[in-house]
């Protein structure tokens, strides 16, 4: 039995296809990517070692600042908006006995949409000027004056990515509270309803309390997710007007594919890499915290 | 019975919070029907009449989209990318799956895991220039080109892929009881036999979930098939949808036709396979 187990032959068998393209096409970028974060490099020809001058200039970009503050936003719109919502559509759903189904499969789809296809909704079916749901709504209510183009607009453009980001990611999360919520003992739940507390009242001191280790991987989740943001904004703004909308990912994505600046790109998504350490880190301390409360 | 009497109490749903999931329901799903919608309606319909139902129903856009817009070639593309990803995913994170199960090396299983987990850690987008660059210069370093064939996003993609499968599928063959590969190796199957004659069928559920969750991934990603490919004939779907974007932003009704080919086929396999989809898709954001 042991015989057929201990066989180092068939070990390497199985481990080295997912070992050799890992390595090729994960490690080997990734120790690139800290490597020619040190150095001054157009992608092309040899990088040049040059020390710490890419992070000099890094604390002096104040368009790095701006994308970092916007990486912020989807951090504190994600948990000061998205996640009242996610706790309570899943509460809500977990108190009704008829298309409980019917609703986590709705909520949910958003989430298996590519993020072209989100962009194309939302751009088009709400935030257009001329055909948008949006404008629309406020000609028709007479508020002509509100009327933009929300993508365009430097007020509005954030809030908008913020807002079909929020749409497209709420469903996936609210599945995951769901889940914990239906883990709870019915008994608990029951008990406290003969005892005459309302619903509010169990929401708040029996379903939150009792799913505290899933609101806490949500939160990191949306730390974390927040970011790492690329896509979203590529495609709906690409980061526009004049840079406004920027997020780390994306500046680094024009800084390596349109600037040919491949060294100082690295060397900005090595700084991603160090504050979602550092805030990943911050935040799995506090909800430790929170948890042991 | 006490508790009894507080179910049956409860029978009813109260309607107001009817009311508010389903105000969240018309948040969900309207723009996708609004577009569904007017991708039926001819350009000047939709320009004068958006919210009205379809007056002069019409597929010209889907015709035009098909025959102008190569929607047909993207589709082709996005499927095939897919399909050899996903496949190449699964057997090889099977694969390793196993190995870290059954064979017994501690350390070097505990080390590879520890490597698998960066991947989940860091952001795939802090590697996007360095990968960029090593895709283009491949030639130098294997002696073949991948840069602008399909490789080049079957290779990231399968990759992207492993840590995760490897994780969920880990986790099904830890539950899974020694006693059936052990009967079969006293008939004398030898480890490939073993993993290929018994493990794998066994596994099946478990990696049918874990093909269609990297099989949707690898259908809506944007970022490597845009930058990774730059031939417009193997151009995936994703990249076409946002190359529509600003490509037709005039022509709405043709734009919104080529976006639901890309939408419908992912919805229909949604409606089918809901309950997998969600539980993959979840059960991989709870272990990483």
């Amino acid at each position: 039995m042991n015989r057929t187990f201990r066989n180092p032959a068939a070990f390497l068998v199985f481990i080295i296809p997912t070992l050799l393209l890992y390595s090729v096409f994960y490690l080997y970028p990734l120790s690139s990517t800290v490597m020619y974060a040190f150095s001054e490099w157009d992608g092309l020809s040899a990088p040049v070692f040059n020390g710490l001058d890419n992070f000099k200039r890094a604390l002096a970009d104040e368009q790095l600042y701006r994308s970092l503050l916007n990486n912020l936003a989807f951090t504190g719109f994600a948990l000061l908006v998205q996640l009242p919502i996610i706790l309570g559509s899943a509460i809500l759903i977990s108190e009704v006995r008829r298309f409980s189904g019917f609703y986590k499969t709705t909520f949910f789809m958003p989430a298996i949409l590519s993020t072209p296809v989100v962009a194309v909704l939302w751009s088009f079916v709400v935030f257009h000027p001329e055909i948008g749901l949006l404008n629309l709504i406020l000609r028709g209510i007479g508020f002509d004056h509100w009327v933009k183009a929300w993508l365009a607009d430097d007020h509005t453009a954030l809030l908008s990515i913020l807002v079909a980001n929020a749409w497209a990611n709420v469903g996936f999360y609210i599945v995951l509270a769901l889940a914990a919520i239906y883990g709870i003992s019915k008994e608990i739940q029951e008990a406290a309803q003969v005892d005459g507390a309302n619903f509010f009242q169990r929401a708040i001191h029996i379903t939150l309390p009792m799913i505290k280790p899933i609101i806490s991987v949500i939160v990191l989740l949306k730390v974390a997710g927040s970011l790492k943001t690329l896509d979203i904004v590529m495609v709906m703004t690409g980061g526009g007007p004049a840079g406004l909308t920027d997020v780390m990912a994306t500046y680094m994505y024009r800084v390596g594919f349109q600037y040919l600046e491949s060294g100082y790109a690295n060397t900005i998504a090595f700084i991603m890499v160090i504050f979602t350490v550092i805030l990943t880190g911050i935040t799995s301390f506090i909800t430790k915290k929170l948890e042991e409360v | 019975m006490k508790l009894m009497t507080g179910r049956e109490r409860k029978q009813k749903d109260s309607p107001w919070i009817h009311i508010v999931l389903m105000g969240y329901v018309l948040i969900s799903l309207y723009p996708l029907l609004w577009a569904f919608q007017n991708s039926f309606k001819r350009h000047v319909d939709i320009i004068s009449y958006p919210f009205a139902p379809i007056k002069n129903f019409t597929i010209q856009n889907y015709i035009d989209a098909w025959n102008t817009s190569n929607v047909n070639v993207y589709l082709a593309n996005s499927f095939i990318v897919s399909i050899i990803a996903s496949a190449a995913t699964v057997v090889m994170a099977a694969m390793t799956a196993y190995a870290l199960v059954r064979i017994p090396y501690k350390r070097i299983n505990q080390a590879i895991m520890t490597v698998l987990l960066l991947a989940i850690m860091v952001p795939g987008a802090t590697i996007l220039v360095p990968l960029y660059a090593f895709v283009r210069n491949f030639e130098n370093y294997f002696g073949f080109q991948i840069y602008d064939t399909y490789l080049s996003l079957i290779f990231p993609y399968a990759t992207f892929g492993l840590a995760i499968s490897v994780m969920i599928i880990k986790a099904f063959m830890s539950a899974m009881s020694k006693e059936l590969e052990e009967a079969a190796v006293m008939d004398g199957l030898n480890i490939f036999g073993l993993f290929f004659r018994i493990v794998f069928p066994i596994c099946l559920p478990a990696l049918v979930s874990v093909f269609i969750v990297n099989y949707l991934n690898n259908w809506n990603e944007f970022i490597m098939a845009n930058l990774l490919l730059s031939k417009e004939s193997l151009r995936t779907l994703a990249v076409g949808v946002a190359a529509f974007k600003d490509m037709l932003n005039t022509n709405y009704g043709g734009l919104f036709a080529a976006t639901m080919y890309s939408v419908i086929p992912v919805v229909v396999v949604y409606v089918i396979l809901q309950d997998k989809i969600i539980d993959g898709l979840t059960a991989g954001s709870l272990k990483g």
